[in-house]
């Protein structure tokens, strides 16, 4: 992952997790403080509903309270004289008290004068009967002793439930005006608390009201919720509707003191709704506030820190595909990435100064390798021609060209001659060893015939081996091509090493050079000897140069400075040929060199 | 080739004696010349058969004589046979001369020397 995605990730990843938190907060303290206060709101409206009904109540109270007390009353009730009953109980006064019913009750518990009044028909209607149970002499709107047995001159008021719906309903006891008994009745008024009159009370009030009677089996839904919950009229409960409104309800008793309608309230969750908006624009603006602040802090940190870095990746990375340690990486500021860049920049001019040091360190050794395959060279060639004039005047010795010799002076010169011959050898191979390694060595592709290649190497072999006394064979199988395209000379160089050392390591027994062809695309040579072998351990080493086999066995015929076998493994690498030895220690070793085969034009690969 | 003519053009004054001693008693003329400034004026007059050449010479070099024989349209038919010990030098040459014998060249290869520039031709 990017350095550029993990910080997004986690900046992101703080803030969404930062959000959730506030928020989760915000919705529990915040919001529970808007649903008090919702609440708080809910209940002073049910305050203000109770007080509007109590005022419609205490209005007809005391508008009744006047009527008892007062004498015409106090007379009408006796006489019924027609002047009183024409001057106040027209339909003018129902309409202006808003009365559904108005009773006068004489002493006797009688009806003296009764008149019902449908106010939404605006026409008289009879005294309904369902009020006939409360007017009996010891009834609650009819007896006005007190428990002392005193008159209570205060009357009574309340609710009553009746069939056709709750009425608001006062009695008082009627006196003269000086407030003088005895009483002679009472008289008794009803309003119906119906729609009309809780609208009324709602439109002085300014609250959504609604009334149900407890009793009732058809309550709503949610007043049916909270009659189980409402027993009394001391609390008052408060639900919401849905989110939009919310209703409180209270019960209230009747006159007789007993729960018997329930009240409601219902507003407009005004307040839970500005707090909605509250929170919502609190978490909106701290989201806003978020993303502004992680697009700023990922701004900076490209500009301080990402691109510089993305800047230090890049120019590093061409500096290594360039390999041009010369260049530098750009640095700027005064931070840990410039520093870092100081680093790199130091770090690279190390590296250009390790460079130069080891490409002149290189030079020179190189130089010193072709120096010395240079001086070699020379010593080589200064050597030849006084070995030259020696073999060729032993040989003229020997052929009688200065006289007759005897047989024990042709057997020295025979001697003299081996040794220049093992002198030229060694000559050649540490001028090869100093070609091969100043990479002065060139493969030739010359067309050679392999029959007479070996039979050359085994005439020039042969007084080598005859002087210890050991058999030198060659064996071509068939299947070698009659001619090969190769370089003679260096495969001439190979293989006398291998006849050479075979020769050294061998006290008994005989050489045996076979060439043969493994498959139809190479062909091999093999040098096999009855020598002192070679240990497993020591066989991944004889091919160094400069390092021989050690050892109390082997030291006798320890001579030489191990070359030869460095020398055939590099000319065989030259030629694309692959060596390998078998060898077993005290039954003798066998070097095999396979090479690619290389015809000339019109030979063919026998079958 | 009826008893050719042949210059042996070598520095080392004994080498040169032995291949001169040797060829002659085999019945061939020999001219043996040291120096490679005089060889080329020695070649020029007498227009050998076959020269035997040394690459490494006082004054002019085995490769510049070669070059100037095989430049001068007389000596068309004069057969070069390279002596070195130089073996890479020998080797440089191959395709310009006739012949490339690497030192120490042996007395079979003195001998055989007319036998084989035979059977070239």
């Amino acid at each position: 992952m990017s350095l550029r995605r993990k910080t997004l990730l986690i900046i992101g990843s703080t803030l969404i997790g930062l959000m959730v938190v506030i928020y989760a907060f915000s919705q529990t303290i915040t919001m529970n403080g808007f649903l008090h206060l919702e609440e708080n709101t809910v209940k002073r409206n049910i305050d203000r509903a109770i007080n509007g009904l109590n005022d419609e109540m205490d209005v007809i109270y005391s508008t009744n309270q006047d009527w008892s007390n007062w004498t015409d009353t106090y007379n009408f009730v006796d006489d019924l004289n027609a002047n009183y009953r024409d001057g106040n109980t027209h339909d003018g006064i129902f309409q202006s008290y808003n009365l559904n019913v108005m009773l006068f009750v004489n002493t006797k518990g009688e009806i003296a004068f009764g008149k019902g009044y449908d106010l939404d028909k605006e026409q008289e209607m009879p005294v309904p009967t369902s009020l006939d149970p409360y007017l009996k002499p010891d009834g609650i709107l009819l007896n006005h002793i007190d428990a002392s047995g005193e008159l209570d001159k205060a009357g009574t008021k309340g609710i009553l439930l009746l069939p056709e719906g709750p009425m608001m309903i006062v009695s008082s006891p009627i006196l003269t005006t000086e407030k003088e008994g005895p009483t002679h009745g009472s008289i008794v008024w009803g309003r119906y608390l119906d729609a009309k009159e809780i609208q009324a009370i709602a439109d002085k009030t300014k609250v959504a009201l609604a009334i149900q009677e407890i009793n009732k089996p058809y309550l709503s839904d949610d007043f049916s919720i909270v009659a189980k919950t409402l027993t009394n009229s001391d609390s008052a409960f408060v639900r919401p509707l849905d989110s939009q409104l919310i209703a409180g309800y209270v019960v209230l008793n009747d006159i007789f003191n007993k729960p018997g309608l329930i009240y409601r309230v219902t507003l407009p969750r005004e307040v839970y709704a500005q707090g909605q908006t509250s929170v919502s624009t609190f978490i909106l603006s701290l989201l806003v506030v978020g993303i502004i602040f992680v697009a700023t802090t990922l701004i900076l940190l490209e500009k301080v820190v990402l691109s510089r870095l993305a800047d230090l990746n890049t120019s590093v990375s061409n500096i290594r595909i360039s390999k041009d340690l010369t260049s530098r990486v750009k640095v700027a500021g005064d931070d840990e990435l410039t520093s870092l860049g100081t680093s790199i920049n130091g770090m690279l001019e190390a590296l250009s100064q390790t460079q130069i040091k080891l490409e002149q360190t290189r030079d020179e050794a190189l130089e010193a390798l072709k120096l010395k395959a240079q001086i070699v060279g020379n010593v080589s060639h200064d050597a030849r021609t006084p070995l030259n004039v020696i073999t060729l005047r032993v040989e003229m010795l020997k052929r009688g060209m200065y006289g007759v010799l005897t047989e024990k002076q042709i057997e020295l010169l025979d001697t003299v001659q081996v040794n220049a011959n093992q002198l030229l050898f060694f000559i050649d191979n540490l001028l090869d060893q100093a070609q091969l390694e100043a990479g002065k060595v060139v493969i030739y592709h010359n067309e050679f015939v392999p029959v007479d290649f070996f039979k050359t190497l085994e005439t020039s072999m042969k007084p080598l081996a005859g002087k210890k006394r050991l058999d030198l064979e060659t064996e071509i199988t068939e299947d070698v091509p009659a001619r090969l395209m190769g370089d003679h000379q260096r495969l001439n160089q190979v293989l006398s090493n291998l006849v050479v050392n075979a020769i050294k390591f061998t006290d008994e027994g005989g050489i045996k050079i076979r060439a043969f062809c493994p498959d139809e695309t190479h062909w091999a040579f093999q040098v096999s000897d009855t020598g002192a072998g070679i240990p497993k351990e020591a066989q991944d080493r004889i091919f160094e140069a400069f390092w021989q086999v050690d050892g109390s066995s082997t030291r006798k015929v320890n001579r030489g400075v191990g070359l030869g076998l460095s020398i055939v493994s590099q000319l065989t690498n030259l030629m694309n040929g692959t060596i390998t030895i078998d060898s077993q220690e005290g039954v003798g070793s066998t070097f095999t060199i396979i090479l690619p085969m290389e015809l000339p034009e019109g030979e063919q690969v026998h079958e | 080739m009826n008893r050719p003519f042949i210059m042996i053009i070598e520095d080392d004054v004994e080498l040169g004696d032995i291949i001169s001693t040797v060829l002659q008693d085999s019945g061939l003329f020999t001219e043996t010349v040291r120096d490679g400034g005089l060889a080329l004026d020695r070649i020029s007059a007498t227009e050998p058969d076959v020269v035997l050449l040394d690459m490494h010479l006082p004054n002019v070099s085995g490769s510049d004589i070669l070059a100037s024989i095989r430049s001068t349209p007389k000596l068309s038919r004069t057969r070069v046979v390279i002596t070195t010990a130089d073996a890479l030098l020998g080797r440089a040459n191959e395709d310009k001369a006739d012949l490339v014998l690497i030192k120490p060249i042996t007395f079979d290869q003195i001998l055989g020397l007319t036998t084989r520039l035979a059977r070239l031709s």
